[in-house]
């Protein structure tokens, strides 16, 4: 989403209206640092190879206590 | 001989206790003399956002009155405590720190907030905090911004800054903050303090203001180690409101004290925590080892672990995190986002801009994570690090971004829902605290915390509190007293 310079202010704003966010071209340039800086940082989490890692244990309330 | 007015503010927990039962202390005088000092101190402190203090005192001749009369309730009893002002308290304005609840008044107490008063604790008031628990201290936010009670001139950590502040500065007993990425032990390790992250599902969450649900916990800040045993066993237990609490057994978390750390084996993560990475102190990582050093001479054996994807826990963390906040949020980031202080909606809205895949993939890695260190755990008993990458920053620096740019030490424990506490280990050559972090298996607070215990017994690990005390006896009331001179009192 995020090339070396960025994301696009145009294609943030599409994002932002996706989830209905009206934000003017001033939030948007606020924003554009902010975005970058996550987006790079979460990319890494997608160069990772899971395989079939279970998404659904992930919200057990209760551990197995006998660790 | 009985503590002067000012000295009871130094007492821990189970000092006044113990006056409290023998009856020669009455929970009355010791109220008052927290309400004086919180009067007297707080304008500068900034800890508190409401003060209670007709609440307090009538709390306090009730708990008065049960005392004359043989009824006495336990260690909390009489025992002057601050909540962060996320807590909800019937019939008292509880606000997150946030204009968008500046009107908010609870009909109903979180489940923490009424076991608290159940076992005859005083409530004092509601503290300072980010708002909405995420972020930093935003001057936007319309609410106070608690100061470091070592250092005004910086933050005391966050997002639970007013209890770090309050408890530090001996404005309240104890406190209980709330962590979603390190917001208790955060401040516990910059304002020398005791915080603990129980396991998740240990503290209901019911009645808490949350930022992230899966990611949420409820804990105690005091002192000591001890004091905070007192007040998890308070709060710690299966509540019905709250889904995701468990139905562990709740064990005795005192009388795990007792037992010393001999035989109890240490893992460090060296190649995370100790990394070379400019953004990690190096003087934090001194003062540290010498606290390892320090428990292996207690007895306990040390070796280095490595958990690889604990490198990825710095991108999982915060795209669950603000992914759940912005779905918390966002009708009310659309209808009111002036609301908002600055920092915050501007990183509620970043959540509503990652995607689906970033959180999904995020929960994959958490799940990965929670896996290695199950693994690791089988090996040894407790995981050990520095708590922070590096002290107190000076608010000058400071802007809403300051914690997601450092590495964070405490968030992985957040992703796996490990009980994890921080211990104070001492302080850097500017005086500024340094937090050792002790993490353990679900559910076993007891191992985390008989290994703080250990080290805060031992002279190296007390000398926090001892240096308070040495400053207070030495006619400066508080350890501040020294960094802070204008402030004396």
């Amino acid at each position: 989403m995020a090339d070396s310079e960025g994301i696009a202010l145009d294609h943030l704003q599409v994002l932002a209206e996706q989830v209905g966010l009206r934000l003017t071209p001033a939030e948007l340039e606020h924003l554009k640092p902010m975005f970058d800086f996550y987006a790079t940082q979460i990319r890494v989490l997608h160069d990772l190879d899971l395989a079939a890692e279970d998404l659904a244990v992930v919200y057990s309330p209760n551990w197995d206590i006998q660790v | 001989m009985t503590p002067t007015h000012t000295e009871l503010c130094y007492l821990t927990m189970r000092e006044a206790g113990q006056l409290l039962k023998r009856r020669e202390l009455s929970p009355v005088e010791l109220t008052r003399a927290f309400l004086d000092r919180i009067e007297a101190l707080d304008s500068k402190l900034q800890a508190f956002i409401t003060v209670l203090p007709q609440r307090a005192m009538a709390t306090a001749r009730t708990a008065e009155a049960e005392m004359l009369r043989g009824d006495y309730r336990g260690p909390l009893h009489g025992i002057p405590i601050a909540l962060k002002d996320l807590y909800d308290t019937k019939g008292i304005r509880t606000t997150a720190s946030s204009r968008v609840m500046a009107d908010r008044v609870p009909s109903e107490d979180a489940t923490a907030t009424a076991r608290l008063e159940a076992a005859g604790s005083i409530l004092l008031g509601k503290l300072a905090m980010h708002e909405f628990a995420l972020g930093g201290p935003d001057p936007t936010c319309g609410f106070p911004l608690a100061r470091n009670p070592w250092n005004l001139a910086h933050i005391p950590g966050g997002s639970s800054s007013g209890s770090g502040t309050a408890v530090a500065a001996g404005l309240c007993m104890g406190s209980l903050g709330s962590c979603t990425g390190g917001s208790i032990r955060g401040p516990a390790a910059y304002c020398s303090l005791v915080g603990l992250k129980p396991t998740y599902g240990r503290v209901s969450r019911y009645g808490v203001v949350p930022l992230s649900w899966s990611l949420d916990h409820c804990g105690p800040m005091t002192w000591t180690v001890e004091d905070t045993a007192y007040m998890l066993q308070a709060i710690a237990g299966p509540d019905p409101k709250d889904p995701t609490s468990s139905r562990a057994p709740v064990p005795d978390y005192s009388a795990a004290l007792k037992e010393d750390i001999k035989g109890l084996t240490i893992g460090v993560p060296r190649h995370f925590f100790w990394a070379d990475d400019p953004r990690i102190d190096r003087e934090t990582l001194t003062v540290v080892d010498a606290a390892l050093q320090t428990l292996a001479e207690l007895g306990a054996q040390v070796e280095e672990v490595t958990i690889p994807t604990l490198h990825y826990a710095g991108a999982a963390q915060p795209a669950i995190m603000l992914s759940e906040a912005f779905a918390y949020h966002q009708r009310l980031l659309r209808s009111q986002p002036e609301e908002f202080g600055d920092m915050v909606r501007a990183r509620f809205r970043i959540g509503g801009l990652l995607s689906s895949a970033d959180y999904v993939q995020a929960q994959r890695v958490r799940n990965v994570l929670k896996r290695e260190f199950t693994a690791v755990l089988q090996k040894v008993d407790v995981i050990v690090s520095p708590t922070m990458s590096s002290t107190a920053p000076i608010f000058a620096t400071v802007d809403g971004m300051t914690t997601a740019r450092r590495p964070s030490f405490t968030g992985p424990y957040n992703l796996t829902g490990m009980p994890a506490i921080s211990v104070p280990c001492g302080f850097t050559a500017a005086g500024l605290p340094v937090g050792l972090q002790i993490a353990g298996k679900p559910f076993d607070e007891p191992t985390v915390l008989r290994m703080a215990y250990a080290y805060q017994q031992h002279p190296g690990g007390s000398r926090s509190v001892r240096r308070c005390r040495t400053v207070a006896g030495s006619a400066r009331p508080f350890a501040w007293c020294y960094q802070a001179p204008e402030l004396t009192h």
